[in-house]
């Protein structure tokens, strides 16, 4: 992130460099920091799956955040509605009997395997996206953000009360299959992440970019806009899913309330600690607050330093997390990365991306 | 307005001569830029005790900028800028509104929603003390005839000319010792700029100092001791009320030729 | 008949909470731009004093919870919110979301993941009749206090210089600035004013149900916020109507949904919700609901 005043001086790596380094640089770092965390320990394994799961989930939500500049808070239903079609879809029969007996008959007896669950988790999530996205997407704004929320707790409550779609009222779906491993999780997030950059490449994203801006600002002007949105928001509600089947299938047991305000806040202060607006930012957003986090889960269950047993009281996990999104802020308000996608670290710099100064 | 004699010399020679008595407000190569862009490059005059100084130039040429950095609203630089013998750099607007320096901003920002009166009482706020404030109201709205019949009425309802006298109404409800105004007649018919005009005219002879920033050049010469033209953030050229009537001179300061 | 005016009151007095939790909410947002989503936790700093003090002096209580309230408030500006100054809303509601979720943590650390209970001024949690229709005494007072709390407020905008500075600062601060207007001190106020509505958002809440526990505040202050979205975050009347008509919604749903439905009577109001802001995406009551694109 060192900024090298003196670059301009020096002849430019050729443009294609810098622009296959904004995507290789996502995925290497993420394979990098994989290969090594499942290295460490078990529990840094275990946590590893989960920041797999989040990264896709927050890729997910930067699809749709960072080329349209609208907040969402909703994002999570789309996970919800991933990990619920993943779990209906690879939980075995006779366990479904006995769980949700007044479960729809088509549901109880679809069963498909791991990955073309996922599949199916996604085309749901984007289904739903996008008929929400063509009601909500003409907002802006504090009001697009409070839409996008009230659609998470509609989904919430129907997937909470409804029999018909799972477990009586608030009961969690177990028997989930942990049928994918860390190996294949990993090629799955770093397709999305490729998915996201592919996307952001588009004529669609560049124009929907264009008319980026403040979410406080007036709204953007022409319905191609609105178009543009709707299919951001599609796409990063279908990527969303999947992160949802990843979680259903890493967590094995799927409960409506766990896609609560504190899920929400996790994955909102990834996206905006890292960099709202690049995929970039979101990479590095969900690896700083995932290895944060298992510092901190060591932390909380004791951890013996030199003959000193260091603990911080449960719960402290996401009071730092709030600090650091908070301090960030203040500090930082485009993130660590400053908004701004992976910069070719080496001489020659790249002219790319770099502000003119006199 | 105090005996500064102008007539007859050159526009240079009135700005040093009324540099006399100590100014109440001092501007030394005062500059403001925006990200990377400047706006005031250099910039220097200075306003004294009583004085109408003028200040026209077209759109872009650094006008209201100026005014802003003066009142705290942007950030400048300068070697000196003070009010009063004080440095108005790095202090907040509010603390300059208070200390006796009024801006009326372009474009006549009245609280719509908010009745005439409410408007002048909100005025009110940069007092010192409530001394004299029932003969300061009487008089502004002596100014302003026509807002003591709409006094409790929504603001938003006004033209736009009782709307600009609304604004000078309320900033001079603050008592200050220099007003400043950015461009009043903008916008208005050709009755309320002269009602605007005869205003100015009145409170200088009230005995504030005035800053007119205009597009008006004609008029705005006419009325102050010296005009400053402005182009690109700088100072152009200086004229006194005797070329108010020169017409080509006008032009040229105008075209900035 | 009687059980209609019964519900009605009872909806009357629910909307009455939202409209407050909306008028705290509106009334920073109109200064500063900020949704602020951390105003559940200034209503259960001020619910944890009631349920804490109450069992040993009810005076002390009421007062310290007011205070709490106002401190609580008052602290989030200069901690958090006077660093954010010059940001967006978006970057605002962000940190406030943040702070929120910390403070819950910070109360689970000090009061424990549980609930605390008390029974704070049980005698309102009577009812009484009034001409032949028995009214729970807390809905009573629930609309009086909430009542007392507008006019006061509206008192306070309306009468006082330091009042309509507050409006002029939420009209626009760079002019209001410009007039003399100290923005550390309308700011302030605001955030002051905003914390004393939350203590009386949290009395009328543990008195229903003499319980406060971590999250206690969110609840409130997520219909408060949303019905100050839909009524319109920039029109202060606006937002109060918008939380009274949540509150409304929910109770009456509440009483009439049918059994087989009634679980989902939430999905209802955030359908609702949804179907305001598409319709009116500037509000309900905004005059400028004619922009509305086709």
């Amino acid at each position: 992130m060192r900024r090298d005043r003196k670059a301009q001086g020096l002849v430019p790596v050729p443009e294609w460099v810098g622009d296959a380094w904004t995507i290789a640089a996502p995925l290497g770092l993420l394979y990098l920091v994989t290969a090594l965390a499942s290295g460490v320990s078990s529990s840094a394994r275990v946590d590893l799956g989960y920041m797999l799961v989040n990264l896709v989930i927050v890729v997910g939500l930067s699809i749709f955040v960072s080329n349209s500049g609208v907040l969402s808070f909703g994002h999570l239903a789309f996970v919800a509605i991933g990990a619920w079609t993943m779990s209906l879809l690879t939980i075995p029969v006779n366990m479904k009997d006995s769980i949700m007996p007044a479960l729809l008959p088509v549901l109880r007896d679809a069963s498909l395997p791991p990955l073309v669950a996922v599949l199916v988790a996604a085309v749901v999530g984007g289904v739903v996206a996008l008929l929400a996205g063509a009601a909500l997407m003409r907002l802006h704004g504090l009001e697009a953000g409070i839409a996008t929320f009230a659609l998470l707790m509609l989904v919430v409550q129907v997937l909470t009360y409804s029999t018909a779609l799972g477990p009586r009222s608030g009961q969690s779906m177990v028997g989930i299959p942990q049928s994918l491993d860390l190996q294949s999780m990993l090629v799955i997030a770093l397709l999305m992440v490729v998915v996201a950059w592919f996307y952001s490449r588009s004529r669609s994203a560049r124009l929907l970019r264009a008319s980026r801006d403040d979410i406080t600002a007036a709204p953007a002007s022409g319905i191609h806009v609105t178009k543009h949105r709707i299919i951001a928001f599609a796409i990063s509600g279908a990527v969303a899913a999947v992160g949802g089947a990843l979680w259903a299938q890493t967590n094995r047991v799927v409960q409506a309330s766990q896609f609560n305000l504190d899920f929400t806040f996790t994955t909102i202060a990834m996206l905006v600690i890292g960099g709202m607006f690049s995929l970039w930012g979101a990479v590095v957003g969900v690896i700083v607050v995932s290895v944060l986090n298992h510092v901190l889960g060591l932390l909380e269950s004791g951890l013996q330093l030199g003959g000193v047993i260091v603990s911080l009281p449960s719960g402290s996990r996401l009071i730092i997390v709030g600090l650091v999104l908070i301090v960030v802020l203040i500090l930082r308000p485009g993130g660590l990365t400053g908004g701004r996608e992976a910069r070719w670290p080496l001489r020659p710099k790249l002219a790319l991306g770099l502000s003119r100064n006199s | 307005m105090p005996d500064t004699p102008v007539n007859g010399e050159t526009p240079q020679n009135a700005a040093s001569a009324s540099a006399r008595p100590e100014p109440i407000l001092d501007v030394q190569n005062l500059s403001v830029a925006y990200g990377g862009v400047t706006a005031v490059a250099g910039v220097s005059f200075h306003v004294g005790p009583g004085e109408l100084v003028g200040v026209i130039g077209p759109n872009g040429a650094g006008k209201s900028s100026t005014l802003l950095a003066l009142a705290g609203a942007v950030r400048g630089k300068a070697d000196r800028l003070t009010f009063e013998g004080t440095s108005l750099l790095g202090r907040k607007p509010e603390q300059i509104a208070r200390s006796g320096f009024a801006l009326v901003p372009e474009g006549h920002h009245i609280f719509g929603a908010l009745s005439v009166s409410d408007n002048l009482r909100l005025g009110e706020v940069a007092r010192r003390d409530r001394a004299g404030l029932a003969t300061t109201r009487e008089w502004v709205l002596e100014l302003f005839p026509i807002l003591r019949e709409f006094l409790g009425r929504p603001a938003g309802l006004l033209s736009g000319g009782q709307q600009q006298q609304l604004a000078i109404a309320r900033a001079l409800l603050s008592e200050p010792r220099l007003l400043v105004l950015d461009e009043p007649s903008l916008g208005l018919s050709p009755t309320a700029i002269d009602t605007v005009f005869e205003a100015i005219a009145a409170v200088q002879q009230a005995g504030t100092a005035v800053l007119l920033v205009e597009q008006r050049a004609q008029q705005t010469v006419a009325a102050a001791a010296r005009t400053h033209v402005l182009g690109e953030g700088r100072i152009t050229m200086t004229l006194g009320p005797a070329d108010a009537t020169d017409a080509e001179l006008l032009a040229k300061a105008y075209l900035g030729s | 008949m009687t059980s209609f005016l019964q519900a009605l009151i009872d909806a009357t007095s629910a909307g009455a909470v939202y409209a407050l939790a909306a008028l705290g909410i509106g009334l920073v947002f109109g200064v500063l731009r900020l949704a602020n989503f951390a105003y559940g936790e200034i209503i259960t700093a001020s619910a944890y004093t009631l349920i804490i003090v109450w069992p040993m002096n009810p005076v002390l209580a009421v007062l310290g919870a007011a205070v709490v309230g106002v401190a609580v408030a008052l602290a989030m500006n200069y901690a958090v919110f006077s660093w954010l100054r010059s940001q967006s809303a978006a970057t605002l509601l962000i940190a406030s979301f943040g702070l929120s979720i910390l403070l819950q943590r910070i109360y689970e650390g000090i009061f424990g993941a549980n609930v605390l209970s008390a029974s704070v001024a049980s005698g309102l949690s009577t009812s009484v009749n009034l001409g032949g229709v028995r009214l729970n005494l807390l809905s009573v007072v629930t609309i009086v206090l909430a009542a007392m709390l507008l006019v006061g407020v509206q008192l306070f905008l309306t009468r006082t210089s330091i009042g309509l500075q507050v409006q002029a600062a939420s009209a626009d601060f760079r002019i209001a600035r410009l007039l003399g207007v100290r923005s550390g001190l309308v700011i302030a106020v605001t955030f002051a004013i905003s914390g004393f509505i939350a203590a009386a958002v949290a009395f009328v809440l543990t008195v229903q149900s003499g319980t406060v526990g971590p999250s206690f505040g969110v609840q409130p202050t997520l219909f408060g916020l949303i019905g100050a979205v839909i009524g319109g975050l920039r029109n202060l009347r606006g937002a109060v109507v918008g939380g009274f008509v949540v509150g409304v919604a929910l109770s009456l749903l509440t009483s009439w949904l049918p059994p087989e439905i009634n679980p989902f009577r939430t999905a209802f109001v955030y359908l609702l919700v949804i179907a305001v802001l598409v319709l009116r995406p500037n509000g309900l009551f905004s005059a400028g609901a004619g922009k509305v694109r086709t």
